[in-house]
């Protein structure tokens, strides 16, 4: 019961009095509280923690489910499975760009190296690189992705034009002129990425303007506005100079300068008041200088789409 | 080294019977045996928190509370589960002490209406024991609760982040007050 050793001095009858009182006591108290305890009800207790999987984790399984419930949860798992991906969705379109980079690889890896086929599909594959990366990253133009697509065409064209004439993979021409078919569609997704784009940043007044086009509107308005700040100021100046000098100016020159204080000071109220409201009458923000083709020619921020990569 | 179920002991006193027959303080964990687990550990801990002025009632309630922190898997997976499970229960009955509310309804005149364990009867020498350890400061209580429960000096200390004087002092104290408060210096001790 004790790590005394004979070293630490003071182990006597006392001590061993007292070990023996407290070991007999621990023993009998550890039986007392064993007949009182109901380790059976304790351990139902404790079941459901044995099996849950962590805190907070534990599967919920309904014992008894209706009918009707059953109905409604098959339908609405059916109806979670057949609804259609969003058809301009960037995620579809770059499904498909990667199942035609797996199929131009695999038709490399049928035909030698130095034919035709295998150049036409080394070119098709880049510009799918391009265009992949261009759209997931957000740095293709509308312009930009249609003039990569034009030439994935071209390119498609060329291989299946010198597959026709060449041996290659079992059904690999087949599956490219299946993919050349699609292309049509292909283009329309993506464009549909552009228009969606736009879409997704509905024009709102008296909100700050996102994208690099309507930055260009904001800095012109705020020049415009540091201008007529500037005009006001220097005829308010002038105004106090004109006054200074109506005081203190000899007899006839002084009234011909009170005469100019007046219509100055009028003026610079007048252009006082016209700046702060000039930024109200000017162009609704969402009216972009250059049109509707230079708004969606910019690079689409991602901030402004809403949609998360 | 904390609470390991089979550890080495102290070297015992030259010549002792101890020394010629090692013996084991703790049985051998099963590991895949929750329900031995429970039944061993349960009784400990609960005598383990009475030691340190719980009441039965008290004490079990934390000590369950303490074992289902050891669920689902951490009573077979943790190295020391022994002294986890001491400081949870104490901790647990520590905080419990500050917001238990006693009832001031009467029991309920139903069976089942009361907890066998609150019903305890101890028997005079029991009480008299646990008097004792209850006048002892706290310090030196749970010092004391500790090494009944069978845990060495280097456990203690490690369980209580105390130095290994610190405990073999404290410890030194706690048994010469027991014999003052036992009386056992005037050889009147009650077996």
């Amino acid at each position: 019961m004790t790590d005394h050793t004979p070293h630490e001095g003071g182990y006597d009858n006392q001590e061993r009095l007292l070990d023996q009182l407290l070991a007999d006591h621990h023993d009998q108290l550890l039986h007392t509280v064993a007949d009182a305890l109901d380790a059976r009800a304790g351990l139902a207790a404790l079941k459901p923690l044995r099996h849950a999987q962590g805190p907070g984790l534990d599967v919920v399984v309904p014992v008894h489910e209706s009918p009707e419930v059953a109905a409604w949860r098959e339908a609405v798992d059916a109806q979670r499975l057949q609804m259609p991906r969003r058809p301009g969705s960037l995620a579809a379109v770059l499904q498909q760009f990667e199942q035609l980079t797996d199929l131009l690889a695999c038709i490399r890896r049928a035909v030698p190296r130095a034919t035709m086929v295998n150049v036409a599909a080394l070119a098709s594959s880049l510009v799918l690189v391009r265009l992949e990366r261009g759209l997931a990253g957000r740095t293709l133009t509308r312009a930009g992705a249609h003039q990569l697509l034009a030439e994935l065409e071209e390119w498609l064209g060329e291989s299946v034009q010198a597959m026709a004439g060449a041996p290659s993979g079992p059904g690999h021409l087949a599956r490219l002129v299946c993919a050349v078919e699609s292309l049509p569609a292909l283009h329309t997704l993506v464009m549909n990425l552009f228009e969606d784009a736009q879409a997704e940043v509905p024009p709102r007044h008296g909100q700050p303007a996102c994208g690099p086009a309507r930055a260009g509107r904001g800095d012109a308005s705020e020049v415009g506005s540091r201008r007529r700040t500037g005009f006001c100021g220097a005829l308010l100046m002038l105004v106090g100079v004109v006054a200074v000098f109506a005081v203190w100016a000899p007899e006839p020159l002084n009234g011909l300068a009170f005469l100019m204080t007046v219509p100055l000071a009028a003026l610079g109220s007048r252009c006082l008041l016209l700046g702060g409201a000039v930024v109200d009458l000017e162009t609704p923000s969402h009216v972009v200088p250059g049109g509707y083709g230079a708004a969606v020619s910019q690079p689409i921020p991602a901030s402004c789409t809403g949609s998360s990569r | 080294m904390i609470g390991d179920m089979v550890m080495e002991q102290p070297p015992a006193p030259v010549g002792t019977e101890a020394q010629r027959q090692p013996r084991s303080r703790f049985p051998v964990v099963h590991r895949d045996d929750f329900d031995a687990f429970y039944v061993r550990e349960m009784r400990a801990v609960t005598v383990f928190l009475m030691h340190q002025g719980a009441t039965p009632y008290e004490a079990a309630d934390s000590a369950h509370e303490a074992i289902s922190k050891l669920l689902p898997d951490r009573w077979r997976t943790m190295e020391h589960p022994r002294a986890f499970l001491r400081l949870t229960a104490q901790r647990c009955y520590w905080r419990q002490n500050d917001a238990r509310v006693c009832p001031a309804d009467p029991v309920p005149d139903r069976p089942g209406g009361t907890c066998p364990v609150s019903e305890v009867v101890l028997t005079e020498t029991q009480q008299r024991l646990l008097g004792a350890l209850h006048e002892l400061p706290p310090a030196l209580r749970s010092v004391m609760a500790w090494h009944l429960d069978g845990f060495d000096y280097v456990e203690i200390a490690e369980a209580l982040g105390m130095s290994l004087a610190a405990v073999r002092q404290n410890i030194s104290r706690a048994r010469r007050k027991l014999v003052t408060i036992l009386g056992l210096g005037k050889g009147d001790a009650d077996d």
